[in-house]
């Protein structure tokens, strides 16, 4: 067997290997809408935006699942009058407090959600039938986009004046007008928004990295006279080192409003580029929202995102168990982001285990929930607004990507209508009555 | 090209998007995504090359998925035009032989780029030197060298 013929082969049973996709049906309306688009931003001034409007987001994402979702009544102790709407279409039942009624509550039912891959998620032994209290939290933006605008000119000394954008995003609940405060200046790119459940901003500078000379040059046939760079010379990264890029991490985030610690800030450096990301905390534990900044190889700062929000406190709520939260892991309405910090040691690659547990789809596969860490979750409600909330953590036996499902008991949050997953390549749609 | 002619082009093209969308991000992304990916070629569809319109608008997805994926993970400090950071990765592509995907995940991104635009979404080696923004030449060498290195990890793997 030559080497052609192993590659052939390899490749040959790689497409074997693989799943067959399962493409959802575009409509054609993709396109004639696609048009009527005249002065959107670019995709770089737009980065995380529309997904958090859009309410869902279901398996894949680390850290930014999305869940529609309505507070209720029935808190221990309400620190404030609080009350969302609901994007979703009208649930069944009650619009007040579902607690004492469970039978209105559609947690566990057989009729919510049919994963494309069926998973029956089983309490291991180690999890505790212990009940528990908790608090829920909600972000308010400390400052105005105007005032973090202008901050983060001055902390990171750019030259050039912040633009007004304003478009109209198509979400569940109608267009909703969008803004964004737009800086490019050279490589530098700062986009700064308030409509997006939070104020936030990411500032980033393409000059950071540092491209070594061109030691391999290529033409193709068509164009003989142009030669192509395909490969340069390696460049030696000149990063700070860990205490340095802490402390310059520090001075950054608090100039810009984010008070931290040494201690918060976990660094992580490859051989050209590092970063440096902290958690925003609340009862001192993790929430899925965290400062970064990294540096290229030059050893500036290439890019530096956050969110100019404090928690509020908004009322103290009762949890359910590890192990009865387990029994919601089959809806995935229950779904919360975990903070980055958990999934710190996965490789870049993958975010999910890897191996004989995918890629069996029609086939019911049974997963042992071994370990469960209380932690504070991200949820989005039907307006994208970012709430925090009591959760676990959920670990699969033999995998290190825990899962994070929402433990507040049952009534204080009011769910969605969920999907319903279609069998076959039509889009999903919402359960109705 | 008035937005007759633009929808008259690419709507043959729309299963082809759904596919290669669906090979790379969650089901539940890739409307969205397409929607990106379309609003993006109206507005640049004086660039537009004829006879390569899926290769095109493959071009305009490694950006989309690139930035998508960016966001996803927090990771805002990856290079914002890696197009490579689009490459499916084992568990997208539903791998479900270990070895494989374990060859798989070991490929350089570029590579995996390359060779996922090839062996699952079809593209020729003109094609993919336009959704790569390559020469031909340098297209054809890069696939050749990534089917090499998929082969060797395979079979180290195979052979562990």
């Amino acid at each position: 067997m030559n080497e052609k013929l192993n590659q052939d082969h390899a490749v040959e049973a790689l497409q074997k290997a693989a799943k067959s996709v399962r493409a959802p049906k575009l409509d054609e309306s993709i396109l004639e809408n696609a048009t009527k688009v005249a002065s959107k931003p670019s995709l770089v001034e737009r980065l995380g935006l529309h997904r958090k409007l859009a309410g869902f987001s279901l398996a894949g994402a680390a850290a930014s699942v999305a869940v529609a979702a309505v507070v209720l009544g029935g808190v221990l102790n309400p620190q404030s009058s609080f009350t969302l709407e609901m994007g979703a279409p009208a649930a069944q039942g009650s619009d007040k407090s579902l607690l004492g009624a469970p039978a209105d509550s559609k947690i566990g039912s057989s009729a919510v959600w049919l994963q494309p891959i069926q998973i029956d998620y089983v309490a291991g032994d180690a999890l505790t039938g212990e009940t528990g209290t908790g608090s829920i939290y909600e972000f308010v933006n400390n400052t105005t986009a105007k005032e973090l605008s202008a901050s983060i000119k001055r902390v990171l000394k750019i030259d050039g004046a912040f633009v007004t954008e304003t478009y109209g995003v198509e979400t569940p609940n109608g267009t909703e007008k969008v803004t964004y405060f737009n800086l490019n200046s050279g490589a530098i790119n700062v986009y700064v928004s308030d409509t997006n459940g939070a104020l936030t901003f990411y500032y980033s500078n393409g000059d950071a990295y540092i491209t070594g000379d061109c030691v391999k040059e290529e033409s193709s046939p068509e164009t003989p006279d142009v030669s192509y760079c395909v490969e340069n010379a390696p460049v030696k990264a000149n990063l700070p080192s860990d205490n340095a890029a802490i402390a310059q991490a520090l001075e950054v985030f608090k100039s810009l409003g984010f008070d931290t610690t040494a201690g918060d800030i976990k660094v992580n450096r490859s051989e050209d580029s590092m970063y440096a990301s902290a958690p925003i905390k609340v009862d001192g534990k993790s929430t899925g929202l965290s400062w970064d900044i990294s540096w290229g190889n030059s050893g500036e700062v290439s890019g530096v995102n956050g969110y100019a929000v404090d928690a509020v406190k908004v009322a103290d709520v009762s949890t359910i168990s590890a192990k009865d939260t387990v029994k919601r892991m089959n809806d995935y309405r229950w779904m919360a982001s975990g903070s980055a910090e958990l999934y710190n040691y996965l490789p870049s690659v993958s975010s999910r285990s890897t191996g004989e547990s995918i890629g069996t789809e029609g086939k019911k596969q049974t997963m042992l929930i071994v370990k469960a860490t209380e932690v504070m979750g991200i949820i989005y409600d039907a307006k994208g607004k970012i709430w925090v909330v009591p959760c676990f953590a959920m670990y699969a036996e033999n995998d290190s990507y825990p899962l994070v499902f929402v433990s507040v008991v049952d009534g204080v949050i009011k769910l969605p209508e969920p999907i319903i997953w279609p069998t076959d390549d039509i889009e999903p749609r919402v359960k109705t009555g | 090209m008035n937005q007759q002619e633009f929808v008259a082009t690419f709507r043959n093209h729309l299963p082809a998007v759904s596919k290669y969308l669906a090979r790379r991000v969650a089901r539940a992304d890739v409307e969205d995504l397409a929607s990106d990916i379309f609003e993006i070629a109206w507005r640049k569809r004086k660039e537009f090359k004829e006879g390569a319109e899926l290769a095109w608008l493959y071009r305009i997805g490694g950006y989309v998925i690139a930035n998508h994926r960016r966001r996803e993970a927090k990771r805002a400090w990856l290079p914002l035009l890696d197009t490579d950071a689009a490459a499916p990765s084992a568990e997208d592509l539903g791998i479900a032989n270990v070895s494989m995907a374990q060859a798989w995940s070991k490929l350089k991104p570029s590579d995996r780029n390359i060779l996922a635009l090839s062996t699952f979404d079809g593209l020729s080696v003109t094609e993919l030197a336009v959704a790569l923004e390559l020469s031909p030449n340098t297209a054809s060498q890069r696939l050749g060298r990534a089917r090499g290195r998929f082969a060797e990890l395979l079979e180290t793997k195979l052979s562990d």
